[in-house]
């Protein structure tokens, strides 16, 4: 089942940079991402994942696992529990007085459900990027300083270099260099959805979680937001939530369907989009329901 | 279903017409409220500002006169030497010196002494009125000038009856520096401020830690065992009651626990004292009807008011820049010192402003603590026995002589300056702020 969907985001020749040949399909644009896939280790796993909030059982025995240093986007129709997964990640269900989980969660090799296990610890490590731009009160260069102060006391000088690395990384810092002492607020959209991935990736994580960062942006601010992802995929595990099946087939190279709590099918994205397994994915991606 | 059938032309008359009643209702009910608060300041204003201002209003009604002089000094001159004959205001003198001034030439900054030659209103002058004018004249400007009438000679008349007294201060600053006296000329509000100022600072300093820091605690620190959320919410729904308790029972309690320690000593004889008896740091236990007495029962009754607003103020911060922070890897604490609390100190502030301007004007815990003293030196020290601005107009007003009326009604002035200063400030940190609160 093919499906041709004209990209409305990004002209083709306004991404240079990108690294992979773009086509107008929805079909996924890393086809050699899987080559490389055996030897890369497994950055995450789940076995047995189940998620509560109060009775209401939000996860039912998942079972998936993340490799490193890939892109993996979880897709599903809304309430299907994917949001609750990535949040399961860094715990920041623990903030919900009702949530509780079961089962098993490694971030390589330990359970991250662990009660001894370091929260602050694991979320420093596994950063997170949330649907809405939340930029702090404060000027764009105390947004990006805020993670690094936590953690530990750093000079002038070094601190300003690590801003001005971590701008860079998020592809902003020519944006703001002039501004860095003006308050976040006064950013467009996208470049605060930026700065709030500059932000996570100022406190050196080796995964980042995002919950569906482009939803509330234009296209425009989405296309950078995807280039961005695709250049920060050689340094961090990305883990992606989406509504956007293009997105999905473009960015990522790992998919995972999940549907009423469930994890249905995951695997390549190629396979996903073009050879799913189970018929309810095969309905999801083709635009049949969700 | 058409429109049609929808639309009873009666009864969309009738509820025009009830929309215009009530917006003409609430209308009415603003006027009446704000025609109120016009007379009570109005009464208060022009019972009270002679005090303060130094122009005796009541005098034109026929009961004294004072004159303000060349160099802003006062001429008061006694009740029994003025008479008021419809817009004339006859002053006679005990000396046998008489005038006249129209009443129309005391007006209400200028006076018909103040320069030689800029007279507000048309006067005619005696020539008993002159010599008596250029007398003061002369006397303020200083000898070098006038070396025929001199100061003392004016004070020599003043002795032998002329029964003018010279105030040698502005009223305000009399009014502001001078102990209560018995007599309503003199009486003024130094110790009532000083000891309002005291408690108000006692007060600050304990309940706004302790407000805010039990506001972080219910609004950032939310247990999750079932058990402890419900002491939490039990505890909450206490403190929320607790800001409806009558101030006078917070009275009651400051009296026990922090008068008397619990029935533990006698404030007489503390059994425990440290310090001299005079200086700034004398300490005793029991507290005794001190200021710091005053102070800590002012704190029981603005805790709740203070914590409910910064739990309020807390509550505004949005809970994305809490996960933010926290998604970085900030502790519980590092997000509360770090971004909830700068982000709600504006309107924590504002909280914390109008719980001390309620402070300041509760009378009712201050009078069981201090009870009606008459104190006419500033406290040397927290453990000192104190009396408050409320307490001291009460005392004014509560007496049967009409002059301490007017005293009152100044003194209450200087109150609602103080309570206006303070919400003006309130107002201003909420403006200056809310812009960074997106």
């Amino acid at each position: 089942m093919t499906q041709t969907v004209s990209d409305p985001h990004i002209p083709a020749e306004s991404a240079p940079r990108a690294p992979t040949v773009r086509t107008r399909a929805i079909v996924p644009t890393r086809p050699d991402a899987g080559e490389a896939e055996a030897s890369t280790p497994i950055a995450l796993s789940a076995r047995g994942f189940c998620a509560w909030y109060g009775s209401f059982q939000a996860l039912r025995s998942v079972d998936l696992e993340m490799k490193a240093n890939s892109v993996t986007a979880l897709i599903g129709p809304s309430g299907c529990g994917k949001s609750t997964f990535l949040r399961w990640i860094n715990r920041m269900n623990d903030l919900v007085p009702t949530a509780r989980a079961e089962g098993k969660l490694d971030l390589h090799g330990t359970d991250i459900l662990d009660k001894r296990f370091d929260v602050v610890e694991l979320r420093r490590r596994v950063g997170m990027v949330f649907q809405k731009p939340n930029p702090f009160p404060k000027s764009v260069f105390d947004n990006v300083a805020f993670g690094p102060r936590l953690h530990r006391r750093m000079s002038r000088t070094e601190l300003e270099e690590l801003v001005e690395s971590s701008l860079r990384q998020a592809a902003l810092w020519d944006e703001v260099k002039d501004r860095l002492r003006s308050s976040a607020l006064g950013l467009s959209g996208g470049q605060q959805q930026r700065l709030c991935i500059a932000r996570a990736v100022a406190v050196g994580p080796e995964m980042l979680l995002m919950d569906e960062p482009t939803s509330a942006l234009d296209p425009k601010s989405t296309a950078r937001i995807e280039e961005l992802i695709r250049e920060l995929r050689n340094r961090y595990t990305i883990v992606i939530v989406t509504h956007n099946m293009q997105q999905a087939a473009r960015i990522s190279d790992r998919t995972a369907f999940f549907y009423e709590g469930s994890l249905v099918e995951s695997g390549r994205t190629l396979d996903i989009f073009t050879n799913p397994k189970d018929p309810r994915t095969e309905d999801y991606v083709t635009g049949r329901f969700g | 279903m058409s429109h049609g059938t929808l639309i009873d032309p009666r009864r969309s008359r009738r509820r025009a017409l009830v929309n215009r009643g009530f917006i003409v209702l609430c209308i009415a009910c603003c006027l009446v409220s704000v025609a109120t608060l016009a007379t009570l300041l109005t009464s208060i204003f022009w019972t009270g500002i002679s005090r303060i201002d130094g122009v005796d209003w009541p005098a034109l009604r026929g009961e004294s006169v004072t004159l303000p002089a060349l160099d802003g000094t006062l001429v008061r001159i006694a009740p029994d030497a003025v008479e008021v004959v419809d817009e004339l205001v006859h002053v006679r003198l005990t000396g046998g010196e008489e005038f006249t001034i129209r009443r129309s030439a005391l007006s209400e900054s200028g006076g018909i002494l103040r320069g030689e030659d800029s007279f507000w209103g048309p006067v005619e002058f005696t020539d008993k009125e002159i010599i008596w004018r250029d007398a003061i004249v002369r006397a303020s400007t200083g000898e070098a000038n006038a070396p025929e009438v001199r100061q003392s000679e004016l004070q020599k008349r003043a002795g032998s009856g002329l029964a003018a007294r010279i105030a040698r201060e502005t009223e305000l600053g009399r009014f502001l520096t001078s102990p209560p006296s018995r007599n309503a000329d003199e009486a003024g509000f130094m110790p009532a401020m000083t000891g309002s100022m005291l408690i108000c600072l006692v007060c600050a300093v304990s309940a706004l830690p302790l407000g805010v820091g039990t506001a972080v605690f219910l609004e950032e620190f939310k247990p999750r065992r079932r058990w402890a959320r419900m002491v939490h919410s039990f505890s909450e729904m206490n403190i929320r009651n607790l800001s409806g308790v009558p101030s006078i029972v917070y009275g009651i309690i400051g009296l026990t626990a922090f008068v008397t320690l619990f029935g533990l000593g006698n404030p007489r004889e503390p059994f425990f004292a440290a310090g001299d008896k005079d200086s700034w740091l004398y300490v005793q236990l029991p507290f005794g009807r001190a200021a710091i007495a005053g102070g800590l029962t002012l704190m029981l009754v603005v805790l709740p008011i203070i914590i409910i607003s910064s739990q309020e103020a807390l509550r505004a911060v949005p809970n994305s820049l809490r996960e933010g922070a926290l998604a970085m890897g900030a502790t519980r604490w590092q997000m509360v010192w770090n971004m909830t609390l700068p982000t709600a100190i504006p309107g924590i502030m504002t909280g914390a402003i109008l719980a001390m301007s309620r402070a300041i004007g509760e009378a009712a815990p201050i009078l069981v603590i201090a009870g009606i003293v008459y104190i006419t030196w500033a406290p040397k020290n927290l453990m000192d026995e104190f009396t408050a601005m409320p307490l001291q107009i009460y005392n004014w007003a509560s007496r049967p002589q009409e002059d301490f009326h007017s005293v009152a009604a100044a003194g209450i002035i200087v109150l609602l300056i103080v309570l206006l200063t303070f919400n003006a400030a309130a107002v201003l940190i909420r403006q200056k702020f809310q812009k960074s609160l997106h």
